[in-house]
């Protein structure tokens, strides 16, 4: 019996002994779920971080995501020239089916539950919160150099900073989230927050821009034109600054007007700051001043040369007008120097006054299109209005109203006695800076300033479009019956020029759509360029009554309304244009030189998407749009009735809408309704 | 995490511990008689020693037997319809007496409980609901087809007739989850199965578990129910052989009927003239019509008529056979099925490929006793079905097509010998559809293996078992389609000479050849080690512990690295219980489940649950009081089961994905990109479903009424939604899934059953049973919403929503008085809505939930079965409660196609593609204007009838008329006599002598007759508005042979 027992323990000892080394054999169960021998080779987010390659990509892909800036006539980016006074287009037509959504915008047809495609505020978001994830996990690469680390935090900086810059122009001031990245699954209560003040997101945009400004680079290569540089961001914080100091959001009567009762709802501060601070138009002038100093900077221009016209003669409300450029306007061909930066002749990654530019597609498959005449392949629809036609100059710097009755007519009651309707019309053909104008003109358009040609297709304007053997040099004509004109397209068809007047900023002569041969110059697009600088600096000196210090970043800037710097700056820009600069008396009135300034920024911007920003700070919004749309009569079969001015006909004209909420795009009503304490862009319910 | 790595290698190692070594000894002999419970000897009892392979013996006819044993064997007594006895042995005798009681008055009747356990009924406290086999042996196309009305907790739907379409949904406890995974678990002897794969004849038992208790052993996969099926296994006995052969008659009765072409042509008439056009055919078009003068120009075609035949065929062949010995046992089993569809063949076409469903199927489960402790199963089992379709595939499309094709469109065929079309696809001719299309065969196999090992560890401890199985399923689908495509064309005129202008709509396409192969595999390895003892006479104790781990790929969803990665779980659960005396009882059960969905520390979820039960009528003094009462039992239970899948198979919702790209950045090309293309949430778990359920069951007048309530409670949280509510500034690429939904849904199931035995020849059973269940969303995360009654909470899954019907426009001032409609411009007659937000227009924002999903609530069967001898008739009814659905304006969903159903019942659907219902040509059951119904002859008294159940017609569809609302909404309840059974056992001399034991010949008559509100429709389908294979009438005649 004991000899049993003791085999049956020694069974037992067994077992157990079994069962231990079974239970080491059959471990593996411990890693039975886990997937990640499967990802090992597979690329996942952690990943992004391991090294500085990987980090750098991951940062550039937020910067991806940005709307491409040139895209603001079509697509889903911002109002755009549609949405101002500067622009319209025949093709309407609300909701979905309208694709300019700058003209549901100025129909008041953007509300907060239909955007078209403006609604960008969650993409920006989207690149926000990349750049935030970059600036957290910067320390995690092994591999990551001091100067790669320098690199990519200031672009990244920079990429944050102009997300936000995005949204304080579009949407007003946004929810501020500094560096954090926001949990992605929580209780919807854990989202509650308010947004910044417009005061204090400017503070800290412009903060940004600083801080990434010391990490940028100065120069980029020319294969990587379109990479921001710390002249970037100098300059855009030149133009936030001058934005802050405007009018509409420096105290005054009109941020009383637009915001006086928009207040934070969580803590009663105003959105807008109610209390007007001049310091901030010497920040401005200082801002710019900083751009204008780094030397790196100059307008384009182009030596004049046998094409080149003689400046008209007789100036005499500008002494200086006959010296040489910069000194005066004499030197260079005016017209290539102004058109040359658009059209694809001077090279943007090696012209001096693209501060930040990018290239782009974008004029090739829409812009350029949508001008030129259906003859040719285009849509003949991208009109300019009769108040931009107006506000050029005559080349020898009158006013169209002060050349009344001189070289300048418009109607038969403009000729002196005994003129007849020929009279209105041309007799000699001009060829001047490679531009042919053909004879029988409508005097309209003779005699005007060199931009006038560079920008505007008018009605008996030459489309060279040289690319094309067969379908070149032609001669737009926009009467009623003309294959370019109304009725030829089709009764029914939008692709006629609503005013008489389409876009030709971008044109290159050898620009052509179809035909054979046919091909694009590539382009590029000035998001911010060394002209708009100039006249910000500028407007900036003129609104001053003081003298102020302004300490930016490591240097101090005195600024007050030195006249001669106002006057240098100012007429640089005019001088490139072929136009006398301000005469003293204008210098003298701080109105006029604003009035200039104003004209000039409307003419030398045209669809640059400056002017929905700048009539809207100088709070002069509502009465420029209030102001009906003009041209040219498209109903009209001859001269006679062509040349009329009259209001466009169509829907899109009549159902335009004057309404303070425009100042911004609405903020979505899904995200007013997750945030109980986010406010509503004024004017939007 | 040590312990739950031991606890799922504990099971594997003990079983592998070495066998007892045995010992000789003594043989004693020993003879006696087996008698039944009036002293009556039984012949043909089977003997053996237990645990012994060799030696069995049977009884002779005197119930006599000698056998041998050693001191401390158990004899074992079977035999058919007797408890099977055991006898220890501890000398040699010669007379032993052996009393067999009958079967039927058992106490220590069994049930399936989960993991291929059995308890007692008695001591059993979870919510199952066990089917009895004989049940389940109808010539239905599938088991999961004789679920509802025959099982308490089953909510089924049917929604085609078509041969291997014609397959039920069902839902345990109707549908408890918005989620992913609404359907019940299917176990086929304790693996992952298909109920249509199974034949009935190879189950041996079937029950269905409902509640946490019952299920909770299953941790994730229990959430929505679990069907356990066991099938038969080897006896020792003699060999039993089963032979079934039947053969079935389809009908289809209920097709809903069409105007015939001139009848048609007169309503195309009114319906253009009522909206102000022109007539659409002349006078002498309509006597062309009439008379049938151009069967070119205008025919006048049945389209039902062309293309079905009302009665098709079915057959099914089965054999089984079972026997062994002590050593191995077996069941082996063959079936096979052929079924053709209605479908009307063109026997010239090369192409005719008539629609069937053939099936073959196999099983074979073979116990072998390795040692005296340690026993093997092999088991096999595999199901192969071809189903052959016309090249077009889609036979869905051919219901359409015959609902929504004019008889007036096109002919059967031109007499110029061209093939008619309106267009390509639905738009052409069913006849096209069927027979010029080429042919199309989908073979589906589904097949298993599975060995398992049994080992006795009472030698280390008393009642101790372990058991371990691994399995492999293979699926695998191939389908082979030779599609082309004749020309078809439409004659828009006749020339001069007579003959027809045809304009080609469809370009021929040559024969093109496809093929789809998927393939699906899972490998399944589980581990029992099981613990039962009875202390004392009063407590019972049982303990389980239970491992097991999965691994299945689907070639259909590996389509990336990620979604290639095997869907693996693993998991321990375990169960205990304890009974006192059969009156108090306890079981407590825990899953802890394992899934590789989550991110690793989140993978595991644990799933406890509870459950007791209470046995009042064990007492003495209960007996005493209420004699009547043979056995009754209250019992509770409470607790959580998990699911881990989400909707539309996201794995890794943690994860977040990223990809590298190479992109644009302000211009400059070609810069490497890095960006996320998912965004994962860091604290998901598993989704949860906490249910309740009480339960009384009993047994009255000496086991005459047995019957069974439960009711039920399942709240579900942490359902798994896409995030909708995170901001849009938080800057997500795209929202996280989280579990954010919940939804409860309660509800009752019962049955009750009667069964007397009216005399020594005739027993009568009565049964029925209810399944009643509804459910609350109570959080679904939406994006904002203007009203309260547009968010999904607070209503029941699935709400239909639509317009609330004010009835008809009764005129003009009716109209303009009223809240502008914004559908187009309506006129008298037309459907008006209620303005239920009260701005003044009716849109989207109007809509409201006007009824819960399709699906029935509540779902009852009853019947009976009449035994006279060896005559038995058996009768099934089956209904269910109110299930709303709508004639209109509701989409329908199939196999990815959603079609908004209108068409084939509101006339003119379409316009040229837009059939008349015949119920549209009473003029009392639409809205006639009443100048029209003057100018045309119509009673007056039946125009501008309020109630009226078509609106104003209008030829082409009227996007007023035609939104969902409550104006289409009927009740698709209805009560089927489901089943009529008339078996006759034969048992004649003759047979014998060849061997047959016994012979029945059943007659069975299946969807005989139903009672609803529908009429047009089998109410089952009604949502679909004859655009399905409706469900046949079927009579079969079957034989079963027993050698």
């Amino acid at each position: 019996m004991k000899d049993m027992k003791t085999s049956v323990i020694i069974k037992r000892i067994t077992k157990f002994v079994l069962a231990i080394q079974l239970l080491f054999m059959v471990a593996s169960c411990k890693d039975y779920l886990n997937i990640d021998k499967y990802f090992d080779d597979e690329f996942n987010i952690d990943s992004a971080y391991t090294n500085t390659r990987y980090i750098e990509a991951y940062m550039w892909g937020a910067a991806a995501l940005f709307p491409d800036e040139s895209n603001t006539i079509r697509s889903n980016y911002t109002p755009g020239p549609m949405a101002t006074d500067e622009a319209i287009n025949g093709l309407t037509g609300t909701g979905t089916t309208n694709i300019y959504y700058g003209m549901d915008f100025v129909t008041g047809n953007i509300t907060p539950d239909f955007y078209g495609g403006l609604n960008q505020w969650g993409k920006y978001y989207k690149i926000i919160r990349k750049a935030n994830n970059v600036l957290k996990n910067l320390d995690v690469p092994r591999d990551m150099s001091y100067a790669d680390r320098n690199r990519i935090e200031g672009y990244t900086r920079f990429i944050r900073a102009y997300a936000y810059y995005n949204l304080i122009i579009d949407f007003g001031p946004p929810i501020l989230l500094g560096d954090e990245v926001v949990n992605t699954n929580e209780d919807i209560a854990y989202y509650d927050r308010p947004r910044a003040t417009y005061d204090e997101a400017m503070e800290y945009i412009c903060g940004e821009f600083e801080k990434a400004a010391i990490q940028l680079p100065t120069d980029v290569s020319l294969l990587d034109f379109g990479k921001p540089t710390k002249g970037a961001a100098f300059a855009l914080i030149a133009r936030l600054r001058l934005i802050h100091a405007s009018p509409l959001f420096n105290g005054g009567p009109v941020a009383a007007s637009y915001f006086g009762s928009w207040i934070r709802k969580t803590d009663g501060t105003h959105y807008v700051s109610q209390q007007y601070d001049e310091k901030r138009w010497a920040v401005a002038a200082a801002a710019a001043k900083r751009v204008m100093d780094m030397g790196r900077y100059k307008l384009y221009t182009v030596p004049a040369d046998e094409r080149t016209p003689t400046l008209p003669a007789g100036v005499t409300s500008d002494p200086n007008f006959y010296g040489s450029y910069p000194n005066g306007a004499g030197g260079i061909d005016a017209f290539r120097s102004y058109s040359d930066v658009f059209t694809g002749e001077a090279v943007a990654s090696i012209n001096p006054e693209y501060i930040w530019g990018r290239n782009t597609e974008y004029f090739r498959t829409d812009l350029n299109q949508g001008a030129f005449p259906p003859t040719l392949g285009g849509w003949g629809r991208f009109s300019v209005t009769q108040k931009v036609v107006d506000a050029y100059l005559m080349d020898d710097g009158r006013t169209k109203e002060e050349a009344r009755g001189d070289t300048y007519f418009e109607a038969v009651a403009d000729l002196p006695a005994g003129g007849t309707f020929d009279d209105l019309f041309t007799a000699q053909s001009r060829n001047f800076s490679g531009y042919p104008l053909n004879a029988g003109i409508f005097k309209m358009y003779a005699n005007r300033e060199m931009r006038f040609y560079a920008s505007i297709g008018f009605n008996g304007a030459v489309w060279q479009a040289l690319s094309s053997t067969t379908l070149n040099t032609h001669t737009a004509k926009y009467f009623y019956q003309e294959p370019d004109g109304r009725g030829g397209v089709s009764a029914s068809s939008p692709n006629y020029p609503l005013t008489g007047y389409v876009i030709k900023k971008w044109v290159n002569p050898f620009d052509a759509i179809s035909g054979t041969g046919a091909r694009m110059m590539p382009k590029a697009y000035p998001i911010i360029r060394y002209a708009e600088i100039l006249l910000s600096y500028a407007e900036a000196l003129n609104n001053l009554t003081g003298s102020h210090t302004v300490q930016l970043g490591d240097k101090t800037y005195t600024a007050s309304r030195d006249e001669s710097e106002i006057k240098a700056s100012f007429n640089s820009v005019r001088y490139r244009a072929g136009l006398p600069g301000l005469s003293s008396a204008q210098l003298a009135n701080k109105a006029e030189v604003q009035k200039q300034i104003e004209r000039e920024r409307m003419v030398e911007f045209l669809w640059e998407n400056r002017r929905f920003y700048d009539v809207r700070r100088w709070g002069k919004y509502e009465e420029t749009e209030r102001e009906p749309i003009r041209g040219m009569n498209p109903d009209g079969a001859d001269r006679e009735s062509f040349y009329k001015r009259v209001s466009p006909g169509t829907s899109s004209f009549l159902t335009r809408q004057v309404d303070k909420k425009l100042i911004w795009v609405p903020i979505p009503r899904a995200e007013m309704r997750r945030l109980p304490s986010l406010d509503q862009n004024p004017g939007y319910n | 995490m040590k312990i739950f790595y031991f606890l799922c290698i504990l099971p594997l190692c003990l079983w592998l511990s070495p066998a007892l070594a045995q010992q000789a000894e003594e043989q004693l002999a020993i003879a006696g008689t087996v008698v039944d419970s009036k002293g009556q000897p039984i012949s043909k009892v089977s003997i053996y020693v237990k645990d012994k392979p060799t030696g069995a013996t049977s009884t002779d006819e005197k119930g006599k037997f000698t056998i041998k044993a050693v001191y401390g064997d158990w004899l074992v007594f079977t035999s058919v319809g007797y408890d099977v006895a055991e006898h220890l042995v501890v000398e040699s005798t010669n007379n032993l007496e052996i009393k067999m009681l009958d079967k039927s008055t058992n106490i220590d009747e069994v049930v399936v409980v989960g993991l291929g356990a059995k308890q007692r009924k008695i001591s059993s406290v979870g919510a199952i609901t066990t089917v009895d086999v004989k049940q389940l042996q109808s010539p239905a196309p599938s088991i999961a087809n004789m679920l509802g009305g025959r099982a308490a907790g089953i909510i089924s739907m049917q929604t085609s007739g078509e041969p291997g379409s014609n397959i039920s949904d069902f839902w345990v406890r109707g549908i408890g989850t918005f989620g992913a995974n609404a359907k019940a678990l299917v176990l086929i002897d304790g693996l992952e199965g298909d109920l249509n794969t199974i034949d009935p004849a190879d189950v041996e038992s079937f029950s269905i578990l409902k509640d946490a208790s019952a299920t909770a052993v299953y941790g994730v996969r229990g959430a929505n129910g679990v069907v356990l099926v066991t099938t038969k296994r080897g006896t020792v006995d003699r060999i039993q052989i089963t032979g079934r052969a039947n053969t079935t008659l389809s009908r289809l009765n209920r097709l809903p009927k069409y105007l015939r072409a001139y009848d048609y042509a007169l309503l195309a008439n009114e319906a253009s003239v009522v909206r102000g056009s022109e007539p659409l055919f002349n006078d002498t078009e309509l006597g062309i019509i009439q008379q049938h003068l151009d069967p070119d120009m205008y025919p006048d075609v049945s389209w039902q008529d062309e293309i079905l035949n009302r009665s098709f065929w079915r057959q099914s062949y089965y054999a089984s056979g079972r026997g062994g010995s002590e050593v191995a046992r077996y069941f082996l089993s063959l079936g096979g099925n052929s079924e053709t569809a209605a479908y009307k063949v063109d026997k010239n076409s090369i192409y005719s490929s008539n629609v069937g469903y053939n099936t073959y199927n196999y099983r074979l489960n073979l116990d072998i006793n390795l040692t005296k402790t340690t026993k093997v199963f092999l088991g096999s089992d595999g199901f192969l079905s071809v189903k052959k379709e016309p090249g077009y595939g889609n036979t869905d499309a051919i219901w359409k097509t015959q609902s929504t094709l004019t008889p007036i469109s096109i002919p059967l065929q031109y007499s110029n010998g061209l093939l008619p079309g309106l267009g390509a696809g639905q738009r052409s001719s069913p006849y096209v559809m069927i027979n010029r299309t080429g042919n199309y065969n989908n073979q589906n196999y589904k097949g298993k293996v599975t060995v398992a090992l049994d080992q006795d560890l009472s030698s280390l401890l008393e009642g101790l078992k372990i058991r371990g199985q691994g399995a492999y399923d293979i699926q695998s689908y191939f389908a082979e389609r030779r599609w082309m495509q004749p020309a078809l064309y439409e004659a828009t005129g006749r020339n001069l000479d007579g003959s027809l202008i045809m304009v080609q709509k469809v370009q021929e396409s040559p024969a093109s050849y496809l093929k789809t192969v998927s393939q699906y595999r899972k490998y399944h390895f589980e581990s029992t080690l099981n613990y039962e003892k009875k202390f004392g006479e009063d407590h019972r104790t049982s303990a389980l512990v239970y491992y097991y781990l999965s691994d299945a790929k689907d070639t259909d969803d590996a389509t990336s690295n990620m979604t290639a990665i095997p869907v693996r779980y693993q998991g321990v659960s375990s169960r205990f219980t304890y009974g006192y005396k059969d009156t108090y009882l306890l079981d407590a059960n825990f899953g802890y489940t394992g899934s590789e969905n989550f991110q690793p520390g989140r993978q595991y979820g644990f799933f406890p649950s509870v459950a007791v039960g209470w046995v009042p009528s064990s007492y003495q003094f209960v007996k005493d009081a209420a004699p009547w009462l043979d056995y009754f039992k209250i019992r509770a239970s409470y607790g959580t089961v998990g699911n881990d899948r989400i909707l539309n198979a996201v794995r890794f919702p943690y994860l977040t994905k990223a990809d590298i790209y190479n992109s644009g950045v302000w211009g400059v090309g070609g810069i490497e990109t890095i960006s996320e293309t998912r965004i994962g949430a860091d604290n998901l778990a598993w989704e949860r479903s906490i249910k309740s359920n009480l339960g009384i069951e009993g047994k009255l007048f000496n086991n005459k009424i047995d019957f069974v309530i439960d009711f039920f409670q399942d709240q579900r949280n942490g359902i798994f939604q896409p995030r909708v509510q995170v901001p849009d500034y938080v800057g997500v690429i795209s929202n996280p899934y989280a579990n954010v939904g919940r939804m409860k849904s309660s509800g009752a199931d019962g049955n009750l059953s009667y069964t007397t035995k009216l005399n020594s020849d005739m027993t009568l059973t009565l049964r029925g049973n209810f399944t009643y269940s509804k459910n609350v969303v109570q959080n679904w995360e939406q994006a904002y919403l203007e009203y309260s009654y547009l968010e999904f909470n607070g209503y029941p899954y699935g709400s239909i929503r639509g317009y609330q019907s004010l009835g008809l426009f009764k005129d003009e001032d009716d109209i303009k008085y009223s809240p502008t409609q914004s559908f187009g411009t309506v006129l008298p007659g037309d459907i008006k809505y209620k303005d239920v937000n009260g701005d003044g227009i009716i849109n989207t924002l109007d809509k409201v939930p006007l009824t819960h999903s399709n699906y029935p609530l509540t779902m009852y069967g009853f019947g009976g079965e009449f035994r006279y001898k060896n005559l038995s008739l058996g009768v099934l009814f089956k209904g269910t409660g109110k299930t709303s659905f709508f004639y209109v304006g509701q989409p329908m969903t199939y196999k990815d196609v959603t079609e908004n159903t209108g068409m084939g019942y509101m006339p003119f659907f379409g316009g040229t593609d837009g059939n008349v219902i015949t119920l549209a040509n009473d003029p009392a059951n639409r809205w006639i204007p009443r100048d029209y119904a003057l100018q045309h002859g119509i009673d007056l008294s039946l125009a501008e009838n309020p109630n009226a159940k078509f609106p104003r017609l209008q030829y082409g569809n009227n996007s007023n008329n035609s939104q969902l609302s409550s104006f289409w909404m009927d009740d698709a309840r209805y009560l089927r006599l489901q089943e009529v059974t008339l078996n006759y056992t034969l048992s004649p001399k003759f047979l014998k002598r060849l061997g047959v034991r016994s012979m029945d010949l059943q007659f069975v008559g299946n969807n005989l007759y139903i009672w609803d509100n529908v009429k047009i429709f089998d109410p089952e389908q009604a949502a679909w508005g004859g655009r399905k294979y409706p469900i046949p009438t079927t009579y079969s005649l079957q034989a079963y042979i027993n050698f």
